[in-house]
Protein backbone atom coordinates (compact mmCIF):
# COMPACT_ATOMS: atom_id res chain seq x y z
CA UNK A 1 0.00 0.00 0.00
CA UNK A 2 1.59 3.35 -1.13
CA UNK A 3 0.86 5.72 1.77
CA UNK A 4 2.21 8.96 -0.33
CA UNK A 5 0.90 10.67 -3.41
CA UNK A 6 2.55 13.56 -5.37
CA UNK A 7 1.47 14.48 -8.55
CA UNK A 8 2.26 18.08 -10.32
CA UNK A 9 -0.35 19.72 -12.56
CA UNK A 10 0.45 19.62 -16.28
CA UNK A 11 -0.41 22.53 -18.71
CA UNK A 12 -2.92 24.12 -16.19
CA UNK A 13 -6.79 23.33 -16.07
CA UNK A 14 -5.84 20.89 -19.18
CA UNK A 15 -3.81 19.11 -16.19
CA UNK A 16 -6.49 18.60 -13.89
CA UNK A 17 -8.74 15.32 -15.76
CA UNK A 18 -5.05 13.40 -15.09
CA UNK A 19 -4.37 14.74 -11.71
CA UNK A 20 -7.51 13.86 -10.39
CA UNK A 21 -7.70 10.44 -12.26
CA UNK A 22 -4.06 10.09 -10.06
CA UNK A 23 -5.54 11.32 -7.31
CA UNK A 24 -8.50 8.46 -7.65
CA UNK A 25 -5.91 5.89 -8.19
CA UNK A 26 -4.27 6.22 -5.14
CA UNK A 27 -6.98 6.55 -3.00
CA UNK A 28 -8.72 3.54 -4.76
CA UNK A 29 -5.06 1.63 -4.11
CA UNK A 30 -5.67 2.33 -0.49
CA UNK A 31 -8.37 0.55 -0.19
CA UNK A 32 -10.39 3.31 1.74
CA UNK A 33 -14.67 3.62 1.26
CA UNK A 34 -16.80 5.18 -0.86
CA UNK A 35 -17.87 7.64 2.18
CA UNK A 36 -14.15 8.18 1.95
CA UNK A 37 -13.00 8.65 -1.15
CA UNK A 38 -16.10 10.08 -2.82
CA UNK A 39 -15.84 13.32 -0.31
CA UNK A 40 -11.81 13.99 -0.65
CA UNK A 41 -12.13 14.03 -4.49
CA UNK A 42 -14.85 16.70 -4.47
CA UNK A 43 -12.99 18.70 -2.20
CA UNK A 44 -9.41 18.17 -4.34
CA UNK A 45 -11.90 19.05 -7.61
CA UNK A 46 -13.16 22.26 -6.00
CA UNK A 47 -9.63 22.99 -4.40
CA UNK A 48 -7.77 22.97 -7.43
CA UNK A 49 -10.18 24.25 -10.12
CA UNK A 50 -10.59 27.10 -7.33
CA UNK A 51 -6.48 27.52 -7.80
CA UNK A 52 -6.63 27.49 -11.19
CA UNK A 53 -9.54 29.93 -11.75
CA UNK A 54 -7.22 32.69 -9.36
CA UNK A 55 -3.98 34.10 -9.10
CA UNK A 56 -2.25 32.55 -12.24
CA UNK A 57 -0.59 30.09 -10.86
CA UNK A 58 2.91 28.76 -13.15
CA UNK A 59 3.17 25.72 -11.25
CA UNK A 60 0.62 23.61 -9.33
CA UNK A 61 1.66 20.54 -7.05
CA UNK A 62 -0.92 18.08 -4.83
CA UNK A 63 0.53 15.68 -2.49
CA UNK A 64 -1.26 13.55 -0.26
CA UNK A 65 -0.65 11.13 3.02
CA UNK A 66 -2.48 8.72 4.39
CA UNK A 67 -1.58 8.31 7.89
CA UNK A 68 -3.10 6.40 11.33
CA UNK A 69 -6.70 7.07 10.05
CA UNK A 70 -5.94 10.41 8.28
CA UNK A 71 -5.69 11.46 4.50
CA UNK A 72 -4.19 14.65 3.99
CA UNK A 73 -4.03 16.36 0.60
CA UNK A 74 -2.31 19.44 -0.09
CA UNK A 75 -2.36 21.84 -2.80
CA UNK A 76 0.47 24.19 -3.03
CA UNK A 77 0.80 26.91 -5.95
CA UNK A 78 2.92 29.54 -6.84
CA UNK A 79 0.03 32.25 -7.92
CA UNK A 80 -0.90 35.27 -6.14
CA UNK A 81 -2.44 35.38 -2.25
CA UNK A 82 -5.45 34.03 -2.26
CA UNK A 83 -7.47 32.24 0.46
CA UNK A 84 -9.95 30.57 -0.87
CA UNK A 85 -11.52 30.20 2.81
CA UNK A 86 -11.67 33.77 2.92
CA UNK A 87 -15.04 33.94 0.98
CA UNK A 88 -18.07 34.16 2.18
CA UNK A 89 -20.48 30.84 2.63
CA UNK A 90 -23.44 30.66 0.30
CA UNK A 91 -27.09 30.54 1.48
CA UNK A 92 -27.88 26.88 0.98
CA UNK A 93 -31.71 27.77 2.04
CA UNK A 94 -32.79 29.73 -0.38
CA UNK A 95 -35.75 28.82 -3.04
CA UNK A 96 -34.59 27.55 -6.44
CA UNK A 97 -35.24 30.83 -7.81
CA UNK A 98 -32.63 32.57 -5.84
CA UNK A 99 -30.31 30.07 -5.84
CA UNK A 100 -26.68 31.43 -7.97
CA UNK A 101 -24.98 28.76 -9.73
CA UNK A 102 -21.69 28.89 -8.60
CA UNK A 103 -20.03 29.62 -4.91
CA UNK A 104 -20.87 26.18 -3.48
CA UNK A 105 -17.37 24.69 -3.89
CA UNK A 106 -15.52 25.83 -0.70
CA UNK A 107 -18.63 25.65 1.18
CA UNK A 108 -18.54 21.64 0.12
CA UNK A 109 -14.84 21.23 1.51
CA UNK A 110 -15.50 23.05 4.52
CA UNK A 111 -18.56 20.74 5.28
CA UNK A 112 -17.06 17.09 3.70
CA UNK A 113 -13.12 17.39 5.15
CA UNK A 114 -12.88 17.35 8.77
CA UNK A 115 -10.11 19.90 9.07
CA UNK A 116 -9.28 22.68 6.00
CA UNK A 117 -6.42 25.38 6.70
CA UNK A 118 -4.72 28.16 4.35
CA UNK A 119 -1.19 29.24 4.46
CA UNK A 120 1.16 31.49 2.63
CA UNK A 121 4.48 30.33 2.70
CA UNK A 122 7.55 31.11 1.22
CA UNK A 123 5.55 32.74 -1.78
CA UNK A 124 3.45 29.94 -2.54
CA UNK A 125 -0.46 29.47 -1.40
CA UNK A 126 -0.46 25.67 0.70
CA UNK A 127 -4.14 24.75 1.27
CA UNK A 128 -4.86 21.76 3.39
CA UNK A 129 -7.29 19.35 3.66
CA UNK A 130 -8.10 15.98 6.03
CA UNK A 131 -10.47 13.42 6.57
CA UNK A 132 -10.09 10.53 9.26
CA UNK A 133 -11.43 7.23 7.79
CA UNK A 134 -11.72 3.66 9.58
CA UNK A 135 -8.29 1.56 8.77
CA UNK A 136 -9.62 -0.58 6.28
CA UNK B 1 -18.01 10.76 -18.50
CA UNK B 2 -20.34 8.36 -20.61
CA UNK B 3 -24.43 9.59 -21.12
CA UNK B 4 -26.32 7.71 -22.83
CA UNK B 5 -30.15 8.69 -24.00
CA UNK B 6 -33.12 6.48 -24.13
CA UNK B 7 -37.21 7.22 -24.29
CA UNK B 8 -38.61 5.19 -21.34
CA UNK B 9 -42.43 5.51 -21.08
CA UNK B 10 -43.46 8.81 -22.66
CA UNK B 11 -39.86 10.17 -20.90
CA UNK B 12 -36.43 10.92 -21.49
CA UNK B 13 -34.04 9.22 -19.05
CA UNK B 14 -30.37 10.58 -19.67
CA UNK B 15 -28.17 8.05 -17.84
CA UNK B 16 -24.77 9.45 -16.64
CA UNK B 17 -22.05 7.52 -15.91
CA UNK B 18 -18.62 8.17 -14.21
CA UNK B 19 -17.78 11.56 -12.04
CA UNK B 20 -19.77 14.75 -12.61
CA UNK B 21 -16.94 17.28 -11.92
CA UNK B 22 -14.90 20.02 -13.22
CA UNK B 23 -14.11 17.92 -16.16
CA UNK B 24 -17.07 15.99 -16.87
CA UNK B 25 -19.80 18.60 -16.02
CA UNK B 26 -19.40 20.47 -19.22
CA UNK B 27 -20.63 17.26 -21.28
CA UNK B 28 -23.92 16.79 -18.97
CA UNK B 29 -24.45 20.87 -19.46
CA UNK B 30 -24.47 19.96 -22.98
CA UNK B 31 -27.60 17.54 -22.82
CA UNK B 32 -29.36 18.49 -19.54
CA UNK B 33 -30.96 22.14 -19.67
CA UNK B 34 -31.32 21.60 -23.60
CA UNK B 35 -33.78 18.01 -22.85
CA UNK B 36 -35.76 19.53 -19.99
CA UNK B 37 -36.53 22.69 -21.98
CA UNK B 38 -37.72 20.03 -24.81
CA UNK B 39 -39.68 17.57 -22.82
CA UNK B 40 -42.06 17.75 -20.79
CA UNK B 41 -40.44 14.86 -18.62
CA UNK B 42 -37.00 14.03 -17.76
CA UNK B 43 -35.30 11.49 -15.59
CA UNK B 44 -31.21 11.88 -14.59
CA UNK B 45 -30.02 8.64 -13.45
CA UNK B 46 -27.21 9.22 -11.79
CA UNK B 47 -26.96 5.35 -10.40
CA UNK B 48 -23.27 5.24 -11.66
CA UNK B 49 -22.19 8.21 -10.79
CA UNK B 50 -19.61 8.23 -7.70
CA UNK B 51 -19.72 11.90 -6.77
CA UNK B 52 -20.80 15.12 -7.53
CA UNK B 53 -18.81 18.20 -7.12
CA UNK B 54 -19.80 21.64 -7.11
CA UNK B 55 -19.29 22.12 -11.21
CA UNK B 56 -21.56 19.32 -11.58
CA UNK B 57 -24.45 20.90 -8.70
CA UNK B 58 -24.60 23.86 -10.80
CA UNK B 59 -25.50 21.72 -14.00
CA UNK B 60 -28.16 19.98 -11.95
CA UNK B 61 -29.79 23.47 -11.17
CA UNK B 62 -29.27 24.65 -14.40
CA UNK B 63 -31.67 21.64 -15.09
CA UNK B 64 -33.87 22.47 -11.97
CA UNK B 65 -34.07 25.96 -13.32
CA UNK B 66 -34.99 24.85 -16.90
CA UNK B 67 -37.51 23.03 -15.44
CA UNK B 68 -38.91 25.30 -13.06
CA UNK B 69 -39.06 28.05 -15.88
CA UNK B 70 -40.64 25.77 -18.42
CA UNK B 71 -43.20 23.75 -16.03
CA UNK B 72 -41.81 20.55 -17.21
CA UNK B 73 -40.88 17.70 -14.87
CA UNK B 74 -37.11 16.76 -13.84
CA UNK B 75 -36.69 14.13 -11.88
CA UNK B 76 -33.23 12.25 -10.03
CA UNK B 77 -32.83 9.00 -8.88
CA UNK B 78 -30.10 6.25 -8.08
CA UNK B 79 -27.85 9.29 -6.38
CA UNK B 80 -25.02 7.13 -4.36
CA UNK B 81 -24.81 8.44 -0.43
CA UNK B 82 -21.69 10.35 -1.01
CA UNK B 83 -23.58 12.25 -3.72
CA UNK B 84 -26.81 12.32 -0.98
CA UNK B 85 -24.07 14.11 1.30
CA UNK B 86 -23.15 16.42 -1.26
CA UNK B 87 -27.03 17.50 -2.11
CA UNK B 88 -27.64 18.08 1.89
CA UNK B 89 -25.31 19.72 2.63
CA UNK B 90 -25.87 22.26 -0.26
CA UNK B 91 -29.27 22.67 0.41
CA UNK B 92 -30.10 20.57 -2.87
CA UNK B 93 -32.41 17.96 -1.48
CA UNK B 94 -35.38 20.23 -1.40
CA UNK B 95 -35.01 21.79 -4.92
CA UNK B 96 -35.33 18.44 -6.43
CA UNK B 97 -37.54 15.87 -6.84
CA UNK B 98 -35.59 12.31 -5.73
CA UNK B 99 -36.29 8.37 -6.38
CA UNK B 100 -34.74 5.59 -5.61
CA UNK B 101 -33.96 4.28 -9.45
CA UNK B 102 -35.39 4.26 -12.66
CA UNK B 103 -38.49 2.32 -12.13
CA UNK B 104 -39.56 4.64 -9.45
CA UNK B 105 -38.46 7.91 -10.84
CA UNK B 106 -41.03 6.77 -14.01
CA UNK B 107 -43.58 5.79 -11.61
CA UNK B 108 -43.15 9.16 -10.19
CA UNK B 109 -43.78 10.58 -13.70
CA UNK B 110 -46.95 8.84 -14.34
Amino acid sequence: METEFSHTLAAGRAGLPAALDALEAWLNGLGLAPSVTGPVMVAADDILSNVLDHGGAQSVGITARAVAGLVTVEVVDDGEAFDPLAVEAPDTTLALEARDVGGLGVHLVRRLMDEVRYERRDGRNRLRFSKTFDAP
Amino acid sequence: MQIREDIRDGACVISAEGRLDSGSAGELEAVLPARVQAQGKVVLDLAAVPYVSSAGLRVLLLGAKAARSTGHRLVLCGIAPAVREVFDISGFTSLFTLEDDLDSALAALG
